[in-house]
């Protein structure tokens, strides 16, 4: 079934469609809240909760654009809402003024990780770095979009991604020395 | 800008998928179940509040103002026993009476108080009255006039005690304060007492009244309808729905972001226009502090949207109607009005929200009609927009809610309306439903 007729009958409140739209995006979309959340427990939170967004407001969606945009932008800004709403995460999303030393950009390491290893590495870095880094690097908007949506300054949206930037390099390329040290001891 | 760490990471984690666990999806449907029903309920508030209050009202007038089994009714009536107003049925014979002549309440058969007087009770199911005894208007007066020593109706006025031998759910209730019981008032009739009390007089710290239902219901219909005419002004526009979300949540399903592509065309964004009403109004008191008011308007609505250059005329829809078609994009885009013109009939229940203050809260229904429009219908597929009449809901379901000040006495009430259809504009695709926000006027004229 395609996705016009999928969100129709969705629409006309078929469950069997809501199930089928779900199966076909739920995994997917679980691994966007995995990567702003730091458990599975909370990724499947946002999950939820933002399932029950797409659903009541699946009548707003125009077949303007894929399917799986719309509902992945209702993801990412339900787990920015989670993060922002969760004592959690609350005390590590103060955005500071904080100006970091100058990064080369260029310089960068090849990403030889496994997606679950990446993922679980951005996961380690503080909730703000992980957020923006995500929205930045991953979803693709850019500082002053990232800056409206977490209400900071653009500047403060550089600045957080850079710092994270470094951190997630450095820590990679560690990994990554690692990876050749066991190959050569073998 | 993004580089090549950027595009190996992005790439990475598309490529990582999970599998939810099963309570997910079950509590997803809840959730939405739960939600759905929740606005459901906000919906139909307006037309719930209206039947609610028709019916608190209803109940009200039925009740007596001291015994909730029960009212005694003194009929309005002239001498003319023989014309009673309410259907009358024969008492039981071998039933008992206290005449209510003294506090001991000596019983007496039924059959010797039937044989001379006439009374009306209204029974605790408030159903009509059983009159005793059917007897010439001359006779019962004759009767009367031998009986020496009438009794003033003060010495009846007494509190009732428990009569043993009287089937209490038949005849006797028995509040904490003085009351005429039936049985006391068959003896005011006995000694033409009732002569002295004038229909519907209430006694004080007593209470006579033949406020039944169906008695209520009757004086309800008997009261004049109030003439009026009504007037409002304000905005109209398209909702996506009821919102019944924080706004957190309405701005992650609305906001489009600029980073993202989109394969079909985008419709101009709708902004609110100018909308109005007119129209007459006819208003009955169902109580001193609740009306009922229907009527018939003309209303305007409309809403605000930017389109492209005007494209030449075709036909389209059933009847192959000429319709306007105008470009969705483009550099010089203009203001174009869709406009609404529907023929309303609404009903509305009004309440005076306080004894002292004039101001009266109002829950209305309206059923709508549309005679015409010019309003636009987007095609994605196309960018671009078209009229067509047939691609629009006619009918239209809207309820209101609107709170008056009472400004001259009982003539002029004026204040804020807020008004949401329940349908959608358009057939097809858009779920727009009409929202109007504004004052409103209503005038009537004396009665």
């Amino acid at each position: 079934m395609d996705h016009y007729a999928l969100v129709k009958d969705c629409l006309k409140g078929k469950p069997s469609a809501q199930k089928q739209l779900y199966d076909q995006f739920a995994g997917l979309m679980l691994s966007v809240c995995y990567r702003y959340t730091k458990s599975m427990a909370d990724a499947e939170d946002v999950l939820q909760e933002g399932f029950v967004k797409v659903f009541l407001n699946l009548h707003q969606y125009k077949f303007q654009g894929e399917l799986g945009g719309w509902i992945r932008r209702i993801m990412v800004t339900t787990a920015i809402n989670y993060l922002k709403r969760n004592a959690r995460y609350q005390s590590e999303l103060i955005f500071t003024e904080d100006h970091l030393h100058i990064v080369n950009n260029d310089h960068h390491p090849e990403v030889k990780l496994q997606a679950k290893e990446l993922a679980d590495l951005v996961r380690q870095l503080p909730p703000g770095y992980q957020t923006i880094f995500n929205l930045y690097a991953v979803e693709g908007y850019n500082h002053v979009e990232i800056g409206k949506m977490l209400g900071i300054r653009e500047s403060t949206s550089r600045s957080q991604y850079a710092r994270a930037r470094a951190l997630l390099i450095q820590w990679i390329e560690q990994l990554n020395n690692d990876i050749k040290k066991t190959a050569y001891a073998k | 800008m993004p580089n090549n760490f950027e595009k190996q990471v992005k790439e990475k984690m598309d490529e990582l998928t999970f599998v939810p666990t099963a309570p997910v999806w079950e509590q997803i449907q809840k959730q939405i179940r739960a939600k759905k029903e929740r606005r459901r309920f906000l919906l139909w508030l307006p037309i719930i509040i209206l039947l609610t209050g028709s019916c608190i009202l209803m109940l009200r007038n039925g009740k007596s103002h001291i015994d909730n089994r029960g009212t005694v009714a003194i009929e309005n009536r002239t001498n003319n026993f023989s014309t009673p107003n309410y259907k009358e049925k024969r008492i039981r014979k071998n039933d008992l009476v206290n005449t209510g002549k003294d506090r001991t309440n000596t019983i007496f058969p039924v059959t010797d108080i039937l044989q001379k007087h006439r009374v009306v009770r209204i029974n605790n199911s408030n159903r009509y009255s059983r009159a005793l005894h059917r007897k010439n208007a001359k006779e019962f007066r004759n009767s009367i006039a031998n009986k020496p020593g009438a009794e003033p109706l003060t010495r009846l006025l007494q509190t009732d005690e428990p009569t043993p031998g009287l089937d209490n759910n038949e005849y006797i209730s028995r509040p904490p304060v003085p009351y005429i019981s039936e049985r006391l008032l068959i003896h005011a009739r006995l000694n033409l007492l009732i002569d002295s009390v004038k229909p519907r007089q209430v006694i004080p710290g007593l209470f006579i009244s033949i406020d039944t239902p169906l008695a209520k219901a009757k004086q309800i219909l008997n009261t004049k309808w109030q003439m009026g005419i009504i007037a409002s002004a304000g905005f109209s526009g398209l909702s996506k729905g009821f919102h019944v979300f924080p706004a957190s949540m309405q701005a992650d399903v609305g906001s489009v972001s600029g980073s993202n592509n989109y394969n079909g065309y985008r419709n101009s964004p709708v902004t609110k226009n100018h909308a109005y009403a007119i129209g007459a109004r006819a208003k009955r008191n169902l109580s001193s502090r609740v009306s009922f008011a229907l009527g018939v308007d003309y209303s305007y609505y409309s809403t605000q949207i930017k389109v492209g250059q005007k494209l030449q005329d075709t036909l389209i829809g059933l009847n192959n109607s000429p319709s306007r078609s105008y470009m969705g994009y483009g550099p010089d885009l203009q203001n174009y009005s869709n406009q609404y013109h529907f023929l309303s009939l609404p009903v509305s229940l009004e309440w005076k929200t306080g004894v002292h203050i004039p101001l009266y809260l109002e829950a209305s229904f309206s059923l709508q009609q549309m005679i015409h429009t010019n309003g636009l219908i987007f095609n994605s597929r196309t960018g671009n927009y078209y009229t067509d009449q047939s691609a629009h809901n006619k009918t239209q379901l809207m309820t209101g809610l609107g709170l008056y000040y009472e400004l001259l006495r009982s003539s002029l009430f004026f204040g804020p309306q807020a008004q949401f259809g329940l349908r959608q504009m358009e057939k097809n695709g858009s779920s727009n439903h009409l929202v109007y926000a504004g004052l409103q006027a209503h005038f009537f004229f004396k009665k």
